[in-house]
């Protein structure tokens, strides 16, 4: 174990938090304001959400990925945003240049020569896997509770009450785990990370970023080229689309042509809730098809006699989905799933108005209206834990705490 | 017999006696502590902090134990610092529960070290159960936030100085925080964290709406003028006092006209404050009387039991300031004692100037509210009363 930085999460929580101390206080570099915190408030959400924090993912059809194949040699199917890649491409060129001049270090692990070791990541395949992990928890529930049905009808009071309590501490829609810290920012696109190092693990990062000959030369370089550089994972360059030398990546690389920040948000990414009701609809019927089990129905008629039944719940096909859950009744589901999601502090009343005038806009317009209707409401993240407007409450609080124990003084 | 808190807001979570915490079965015998912090409200026990006249603990601390007091608030504070980088969420934990017992101990323990001194060496004032009870109103006050509601204000925003003026207010502390200590007279004033009630543009007051149904405001018509006339042993006028002067006063003085009232009332007190003024020449107001019967030895003594320093030239502005304010104070005291139990509470004071935030269903008192006002220690006063749905319109009230 190290004397001054964590190695792994599992230490005692007062060393942890020591050590955390140190290691914040010893990554800082002032003079440049490319390295910063993205596990800091807000901003570990940056590429996940739009200017109103309606959680976005890549829109392929507008922003093409490449892949950053001339940058690894074991694996080359590492991918990231067009420009993005370009952009890395042409620091990966200055860092061999120097290299080759005699100013870097070649020795050194990460900083010689830029190799990627992790980038773009599918959205669709991590909430996939993540809604594995979900199912599990529901099937345990629907076993504990020895929940039987006949028929999807049926099946959908309990279904929906168990994602209900569920989604007040994890994410089960996909605008609501794209927004979450389940998913990695690498979603974006934006994200090229060069070291394969634990992201538990501070020690390594001091020893070879902080520590590195190059790291100075890291910093100044991947300010040029339009990159942020995580702080708490230095390994981790983060396109910055409001600086200059990025934006000028966007405009100009093969099938990009995005002229500004607010371009690229809007063009190039798409509202994470876009045709997410075939989604839902599958996974409850996944969720059906998962908990239906056989079971003996047992009556006692008037006469005395008793007759047992078997009952085999109904089987569904995916054309039947539609029927199965229709769109009002979707809506009124991922409302009422969003609104647990957002641990939102509107009061009931609010809820039920916006609720409403949802439902209003779906008869006047649509699923696709109402839902972009509801996602205005939603998506504000003053009342996040850990977002900025709760951070300046906790500290608020602390110091009238620390007033009132202090007023006699 | 001496112990300290731990104050969770309105609910004492710890009584610190004897070198040992107690966090639930708090013991009998709790006599004598730093200061009130309204958990426990026993009328018997006595505060350090009212011998000392509002000194901090630093103040008061002896030099043998400052290093004790020293190293333990860097303790606290080193504890505080820690919260605010874990970027802990208060509402969720309590802050006695963060804190090791030891060291909670440890800075309750050179409380008690520093109250014990405090009796041991300072008299107990003349006014002591006077200053007593205000100090705990005053607590109440600070503990309910003031209502701000600007939604029916929003054109005041309109103004690029209301609205910085505004949005401070906002943003700000709700609380009241007055300092009962703040001024040598004992009028009124606000620690720098409080909600400047005292010093807020009078039309920001539109913003302050009451808890309950109204504010209903009762002042002293003249009442440093009633006082100076109470002091001298005269009967009170029961209309207003500035045209009763008009009438009284100017009338037999050396004047071609009556003045109007506004002239008047500035007459007045420009003669009644300044010793060398000739303006007004009557024997109602005999000036130097005032100061007979309550200066000595470079000494105001007030009827509260008040004694402040201070030179002949200004002890007569002081007698009058010091008595009207408590004078007021002592009646906010009485109606709050009034009120308690009911819906309806003392809001706040401005000067000489009680506020309450009255319930609809406490209307019926405010006959009787009025008669504790106006019955004050030194006679019956002429009492303007007012109502309103914010603080600032407040309508006149003829009852």
């Amino acid at each position: 174990m190290s004397i001054f930085y964590k190695t792994s999460n599992r230490e005692d929580a007062k060393d942890l938090y020591e050590k955390k101390l140190i290691y914040d206080f010893d990554i800082e570099e002032p003079e440049y304001g490319n390295l910063i915190n993205f596990y800091f408030a807000e901003r570990y959400m940056y590429g996940r959400v739009n200017y109103s924090y309606i959680p976005i993912t890549p829109d392929f059809n507008s922003m093409p990925l490449s892949t950053l194949d001339s940058t690894n040699t074991e694996r080359q199917d590492f991918m990231a945003a067009t420009y993005v890649v370009d952009a890395f491409n042409d620091l990966n060129r200055k860092f061999k240049t120097k290299a080759l001049d005699g100013s870097l270090f070649t020795g050194d692990d990460f900083l010689a020569t830029l190799e990627v070791k992790k980038a773009y990541q599918d959205p669709r395949r991590l909430y996939s896997e993540y809604l594995n992990q979900i199912q599990d928890a529901i099937l345990e529930v629907f076993v504990e509770d020895k929940v039987k049905f006949s028929n999807f009808d049926q099946f959908k009071v309990f279904f929906y009450d168990v994602i209900n309590r569920i989604s007040k501490q994890m994410p089960i829609t996909y605008p609501g785990f794209v927004k979450s810290r389940f998913c990695p920012m690498n979603v974006s696109g934006l994200v090229i990370e060069i070291a394969d190092i634990s992201y538990e693990d501070d020690e390594e990062k001091i020893l070879k970023f902080k520590n590195s000959p190059n790291w100075e030369f890291y910093l100044n370089a991947c300010r040029s080229y339009g990159f942020w550089v995580d702080s708490s994972n230095p390994f981790r360059l983060v396109a910055n689309i409001g600086s200059p030398e990025m934006l000028e990546y966007a405009r100009t690389s093969t099938n990009c042509g995005f002229t500004s920040t607010y371009d690229i948000l809007s063009t190039a990414y798409k509202p994470a809730y876009f045709d997410y009701e075939a989604d839902f609809r599958a996974f409850a019927l996944t969720v059906y098809n998962l908990t239906k089990i056989k079971y003996l129905n047992t009556n006692h008629c008037l006469d005395g006699t008793v007759i047992t039944k078997i009952v085999e719940p109904e089987e569904y096909t995916l054309q039947q989905l539609d029927n199965l859950v229709p769109d009002l009744q979707f809506l009124t589901a991922y409302i009422n799933l969003r609104f647990n999601e957002e641990n939102t502090k509107l009061k009931d009343f609010q809820k039920k108005r916006i609720t409403s005038n949802t439902i209003n806009e779906f008869k006047k317009e649509g699923l696709f209206a109402a839902m972009v209707h509801f996602s205005k409401f939603i998506s504000s993240t003053y009342d996040y834990s850990g977002s900025l407007t709760d951070l300046i409450r906790r500290d608020k609080l602390i110091k009238q705490e620390r007033d009132d124990v202090f007023s006699d003084t | 017999m001496y112990f300290q808190t731990l104050d969770d807001k309105t609910e004492c979570v710890g009584v610190y006696k004897d070198g040992k915490l107690y966090f639930d079965n708090f013991p009998d015998d709790l006599k004598r502590t730093w200061r009130y912090s309204g958990s426990i409200v026993d009328q018997d026990i006595e505060y350090g902090w009212i011998y000392t006249q509002g000194k901090t603990l630093r103040e008061a601390c002896p030099p043998e134990l400052e290093k004790e007091l020293n190293s333990n608030i860097k303790k606290m504070e080193a504890f505080f610092k820690s919260f605010q980088i874990a970027k802990l969420d208060m509402n969720q934990h309590c802050i006695f529960d963060l804190i090791p017992e030891d060291s909670l101990a440890s800075f309750c323990e050179i409380k008690n070290k520093i109250t014990e001194y405090v009796f041991a060496t300072c008299d107990k004032p003349e006014n002591y159960n006077f200053l007593n009870e205000a100090s705990k109103l005053l607590y109440s006050i600070r503990e309910r936030k003031v209502n701000i509601d600007i939604s029916d204000c929003k054109s005041m925003f309109t103004n690029t100085n209301n609205r910085i003026g505004l949005q401070k207010i906002t943003n700000g502390s709700k609380n009241i925080d007055y300092n009962l200590f703040g001024t040598v007279t004992g009028r009124l004033s606000t620690y720098p964290r409080s909600f400047p009630i005292l010093t807020m543009k009078k039309d920001f007051r539109r913003v302050i709406k009451p808890h309950n149904d109204w504010f209903l405001s009762l002042d002293y018509n003249g009442a440093e003028v009633r006082t100076v006339l109470s002091l001298l042993g005269h009967p009170q006028p029961d209309e207003d006092i500035h045209a009763w002067n008009i009438a009284n006063v100017f009338n037999s003085t050396n004047h071609k006209s009556l003045p109007e009232r506004s002239d008047a009332k500035v007459m007045f007190f420009g003669w009644l404050y300044n010793p060398e003024s000739k303006v007004i020449e009557s024997e109602l107001y005999d000036r130097d009387a005032i100061i007979e019967d309550f200066y000595c030895d470079g000494k105001v003594k007030t009827v509260f039991g008040r004694e402040i320093e201070i030179d002949r030239r200004r002890a007569l502005s002081y007698i009058i300031q010091s008595t009207t304010s408590d004078l007021v104070l002592d009646r906010a005291v009485e109606i709050s004692k009034m009120l308690d139990g009911k819906k309806s509470f003392v809001s706040h004071l401005i000067h000489d100037e009680v506020v309450i935030d009255l319930a609809d269903e406490d209307k019926v008192l405010v006959p009787e509210i009025k008669e504790i006002f106006s019955n004050n220690k030194l006679d019956k006063f002429m009492v303007n009363i007012s109502a309103g749905k914010n603080f600032y319109d407040l309508d006149e009230l003829k009852l």
